[in-house]
């Protein structure tokens, strides 16, 4: 599913480069959920951002379901996004001027699909929230912003979800509720999860973990 | 319409932030220049469509030549109407002979009289067109047994239909008032009300004298099918030859067209300065949208829009935002002649009616949704840098840099710019009036230039400046900020204001110089037609009157010449000004010495009176590419007089004193017949005896008083002055727009500011003074710009265009500046009040970010 040679990633800041990540190699299989952690600063976003095909690497392969993302226009990155990646941030990123309803049938809209209100429904019975499908983001608690944010990752049946920190902004409880949420997801729709969390009670539920310190991978071990 | 993203994902931000700013700036640009386009349109179609009339004719033949004394008695045009007759005779074609000249009237037993313009005409008058007068008589029964005046010298002598009227050596009974007269734009520029007598009774006034300023006139009706144009074109070489004008209907009044044109490019000039401070606006409201919604605009970039979708999202947002206040702006604009009918007053026929055109107003709100979608693409462009790794780094967003800030702004006010005055330059090429295209683009680069200047200049200023007072430091750090974007504000607001403020200095300018100084330098009177043996009854009458101080009565020998070339009359292309220069008429006179007011700058005045010299005017020997040791010949009835320039002179026209282009030493008119022209001043409570002396005695001088020539120029200057005011309010309308957009822009962050301030303890009131000397110093400094900006183009106005001395008015400077200051510190004040009043816990719950 993920395939990444040689990958390095730096910027110019200030007029001095500053290499981010460098040399980082890793597979991972279809269906496999992976843990990445690392301190504040190891460069776990960038690494989910270059998944993302929203930044470039400047030296490597990054290799996503058999679409290599190095050199792709941001169109195509964009149509790659569309058809291949769903993602989960810790912020949830729900666009504040729509309705729940309407956040989860973003992709499908963007993707021209048909149908996109009655499968974006579906979604958000799914994950419990149907009677607050005409809810705006600011309307509704953080608990149910990350479980609209999990629904409009999933709508589209994508075969990777990345997931930023997903419980990172929510209490205990909730947190575990959206772990749930989000793993039986993953098992219900049979897709690769690659998720970044300082949670070590998330770590837990990964099926390998990975260490990225200074920018380097460290290794990979089973989590626990 | 349908595209893949909902509508409401962008629209809902821009109908919370900047919609309003942006539909508002997209209004005031539309309306103003469709109100422009209209009036032109109307002005336009009102002379093509009542050009006949407007001639009262299908052709018409004028020309000044003196009259024959053998046909003084009968008093018919001769000259223009026996050239009429040998070659334009036709069956089916109508002559009516006519005169047009000044005169005193007087009312008999008082001392009330008034300078008219006596228009005689036959019975068959107006060939075109209609003749409307109040009451129910016509007008060949009215002028039977009388005169027929215009209501405005009923007003000013006192009189009413019925009363008796003097004018020369008659008295004749005014049968009625005129309500319209079809030919009424030949009057623009009168100098008195409208008299109309019947041809075959002026020679009993004994007004015509020799040397008179009377002007013949043929009208002609044409029989069917015929082409006035064709016609007057195979008599053109004729009537050149002959010193007669043509005249068809497209070719009325091109001093008039002259003036409406130049008057409505103007006015299209000034709406695009509007327009290039309105586009600001709408390019800082679209920039702060984009930047309101780029999280949203990451967002969808993650889920996968392409630059397709994005590109349509947000032209379809900007649509949705525009089209309704384009399309009332296109609505209203269009209704603009209509509603404002003062500004067009005197401008268009009475009769014309005016019919809003659908097409002008479909057009104009067509022009005003492209024109926000040019102004979306600077924005949308920039938003091609909003990256969904953004959404990866929460600290990002804490960039809250204006997105039209530093280099960004001054590329897109540079596009603006160039846009603007390459549409001016089009307008003006296409006006024929390029040079005057050119001048508005010189000026607005300059203005612009100025502008920016003043602000980098006031900014580095501040920067040095370091306040003691607490709130001062805070509101300077705001101003300073480049977050606030108010080096565009001051641009505008400082442009926009410049405009309104020129136009009120201009206008006192003006007023000082023509009205205010009037009694101490200018004389009170000019009598017109003195003839020869009236010259010592003249003088007798007039000393009475006469002001104790040098020059006080001057008195010249007058007699009128055109200029001929090669002696041949030059072509009269009178939409040249050149020809017009060339071919128009000329008050001769000679003196022995050089006149008050006038300097050489060029060769020696004669010291031999009986040598044939010539001393010319500068301007009009630059005009001509005369100078020194040319010779200067003049058709003075009929007869050629030549004589070799001597001298050029420098003259102070602005003193409106007794001057004249062209000046001969006495031996060049020698034999000529000629009358006298008398400047007198006079005090003001003597004006009115020292005119009842004159016209009382000598009938057929015309006395023409300077107060009433300044007050029909300043009314004509109002009229502009009026358009200019209305635009320049519009100016400065969209500059406040462009303040509104950047205080909205930076509304969170302010809020987020003073919420802080508070929570640290400031009193609201003390954050209320914080935000107010924020705003007033930027209303101070765009007010300072807008200042200089307005005495710089009324000082170029007036030194270099009416070559007079340009007068600083301290107290209507300060008044403009305290007036701008106020409105902007108020308008920005206003506009951020709601943050003020934040409550704390919402920062504290986060609810402020």
């Amino acid at each position: 599913m993920i395939h990444l040679d040689q990958v390095s990633f730096s910027l110019i800041h200030s007029g001095q480069k500053l290499s981010i990540l460098k040399n980082i190699s890793l597979s991972v299989a279809k269906g496999e959920v992976v843990g990445l952690l690392g301190p504040s600063g190891s460069g776990k976003s960038t690494l989910l951002a270059l998944l993302a095909g929203v930044e470039q690497a400047t030296a490597g392969v990054v290799q996503v379901n058999g679409v290599r993302l190095n050199g792709l226009s941001s169109d195509q990155l964009a149509h790659f996004r569309r058809q291949h990646l769903g993602v989960v941030f810790q912020e949830f990123h729900l666009v504040p001027t729509l309705t729940a309803w309407e956040n989860v049938a973003l992709p499908l809209d963007l993707a021209g699909l048909p149908g996109s209100r009655q499968r974006a429904m579906a979604m958000l019975e799914q994950v419990g929230l149907a009677h607050r499908a005409n809810h705006r983001p600011t309307e509704l608690s953080g608990g149910e912003q990350q479980r609209v944010a999990i629904a409009r990752a999933f709508v589209g049946c994508p075969p990777l979800i990345l997931a930023d920190e997903p419980t990172g902004n929510l209490d205990q409880n909730t947190s575990q509720h959206i772990i749930d949420l989000l793993f039986s997801c993953v098992a219900a729709w049979g897709s690769t999860l690659f998720l970044v969390t300082h949670d070590p009670q998330l770590a837990r539920r990964a099926d390998r973990c990975l260490h990225l310190v200074d920018g380097c991978l460290e290794g990979s071990q089973p989590c626990g | 319409m349908r595209i893949a993203i909902p509508h409401g994902t962008l629209a809902a931000s821009a109908a919370r932030l900047n919609s309003r700013f942006f539909a508002a700036a997209i209004f005031l640009c539309v309306l103003l220049l469709v109100g422009v386009a209209a009036s032109a349109l109307f002005l336009r179609q009102a002379m093509e469509a009542n050009a006949r009339q407007l001639l009262a004719a299908d052709l018409r033949l004028q020309a000044a030549l003196p009259i024959a004394p053998e046909v003084r008695a009968g008093l018919l045009p001769d000259a223009v109407l026996r050239f009429a007759r040998q070659h334009l005779d036709g069956a089916e074609r109508l002559f009516s002979p006519g005169l047009e000249f000044s005169a005193m009237a007087r009312v008999e037993g008082t001392a009330r009289s008034l300078l008219v313009e006596v228009k005689a005409v036959a019975a068959d008058y107006p060939l075109r067109g209609r003749v409307q007068l109040e009451g129910d008589i016509t007008l060949s029964a009215a002028l039977a047994d009388g005169v027929v005046v215009e209501k405005s010298l009923l007003n000013r002598l006192g009189l009413r239909v019925g009363d008796v009227l003097q004018l020369g050596e008659r008295s004749f009974a005014i049968t009625a008032a005129l309500a319209y007269e079809p030919d009424r734009i030949t009057h623009l520029f009168s100098l008195g009300p409208r008299l109309l007598i019947a041809l075959d009774r002026v020679a009993s006034t004994g007004l015509i004298q020799a040397g008179s300023r009377v002007t013949q006139v043929v009208s002609i009706r044409l029989g069917e099918g015929e082409e006035a144009a064709a016609l007057a074109r195979s008599i053109q070489a004729q009537a050149k030859e002959a010193g007669i004008q043509t005249r068809t209907p497209e070719q009325s009044q091109p001093s008039v067209r002259r003036f409406i044109r130049r008057f409505v490019l103007f006015l299209a000039l000034t709406a695009l300065l509007t327009l290039l401070v309105g586009g600001m606006a709408m390019t800082g409201a679209m920039a702060a949208f984009l930047r309101e919604s780029r999280r949203t605009i990451a967002i969808l970039k993650l889920l996968g829009a392409n630059t397709g979708q994005m590109v349509l999202l947000v032209m379809w947002s900007t649509l949705r935002m525009v089209w309704a206040a384009s399309l009332a702006a296109g609505v209203l604009g269009v209704m603009l002649p209509g509603l404002l009918p003062r500004l067009l007053e005197g401008l268009v026929p009475a009769e014309a009616h005016y019919q809003p055109s659908v097409g002008l107003a479909l057009a104009g709100s067509g022009l005003g949704i492209v024109f926000s979608l040019l102004c979306a693409a600077g924005p949308l462009w920039w938003s091609r840098s909003i990256t969904p790794a953004q959404l990866f780094r929460s600290s990002a967003w804490g960039d809250e840099r204006e997105p039209l800030g530093g280099r960004k702004g001054v590329w897109l006010g540079l596009l603006l710019s160039a846009v603007t005055l390459c549409a001016a330059l089009a307008i003006g090429v296409w006006s024929g009036e390029a040079h005057f295209g050119l001048l508005f683009v010189g000026g607005v680069v300059g203005l612009l230039l100025l502008a920016w200047a003043m602000v980098r200049l006031s900014l580095w200023g501040m920067r040095c400046w370091r306040p003691r007072r607490h709130a001062w430091q805070l509101a300077m750090h705001a101003l300073l900020r480049r977050g606030e974007g108010y080096e565009t504000v001051m641009i505008s607001l400082g442009i926009g204001l410049g405009l309104v403020a020129a136009v009120l200095f201009l206008e006192d300018n003006l007023n000082q110089q023509l009205l205010n100084r009037m009694p101490q330098r200018m004389p009170s009177y000019f009598f017109i037609d003195i003839q020869p043996d009236q010259l010592a009854q003249f003088q007798s009458l007039a000393a009475p009157f006469v002001a104790s101080q040098p020059d006080a009565m001057r008195i010249f020998p007058t007699v009128r010449g055109r200029l001929l070339q090669e002696d041949q009359p030059v072509a009269a292309d009178e939409e040249r000004p050149q020809a017009w220069r060339k071919s128009r008429e000329y008050v001769l006179t000679y003196t022995d010495n050089i006149p008050v007011g006038n300097r050489l700058v060029a060769g020696q005045w004669w010291a031999d009176p009986t040598v044939r010299e010539a001393s010319v005017e500068v301007e009009m020997a630059k005009g001509l590419g005369l100078g020194i040791g040319d010779l200067l010949s003049f058709s003075i009835q009929g007869v050629t007089i030549t004589a070799r320039i001597t001298s050029l002179r420098a003259v102070r026209w602005s003193d409106l004193g007794l001057n004249f282009f062209v000046i001969f030493s006495p031996a060049v008119l020698q034999d000529v017949p000629l009358s006298y022209l008398a400047s007198v001043v006079t005090s003001p409570d003597q004006e009115e005896a020292l005119l009842a002396a004159i016209s009382g005695r000598l009938h057929n001088v015309s006395a023409i008083a300077t107060r009433v020539v300044l007050e029909r120029v300043q009314g004509l200057l109002q009229q502009v002055a009026q358009s200019v005011r209305l635009l320049g309010g519009g100016a400065v309308v969209a500059g406040l727009l462009v303040l509104g957009v950047s205080v909205a822009a930076s509304r969170r962050r302010r809020a987020h500011e003073m919420t802080l301030y508070r929570l640290l303890g400031a009193s609201r009131w003390e954050v209320a003074r914080i935000a107010a000397v924020e705003f007033m110093l930027l209303g101070l400094l765009s007010a300072a710009m807008a200042l200089l900006i307005g005495q710089a183009v009324t000082a170029l106005a007036v030194e270099g265009l009416l070559n007079d001395v340009w007068g600083f008015n301290a107290g209507l400077a300060a008044a403009a500046f305290v007036g701008g200051t106020a409105v902007i510190a108020l308008t920005g004040w206003v506009g951020s009040y709601r943050e003020m009043g934040r409550p704390v816990m919402a920062l504290l719950r986060g609810k402020i970010s």
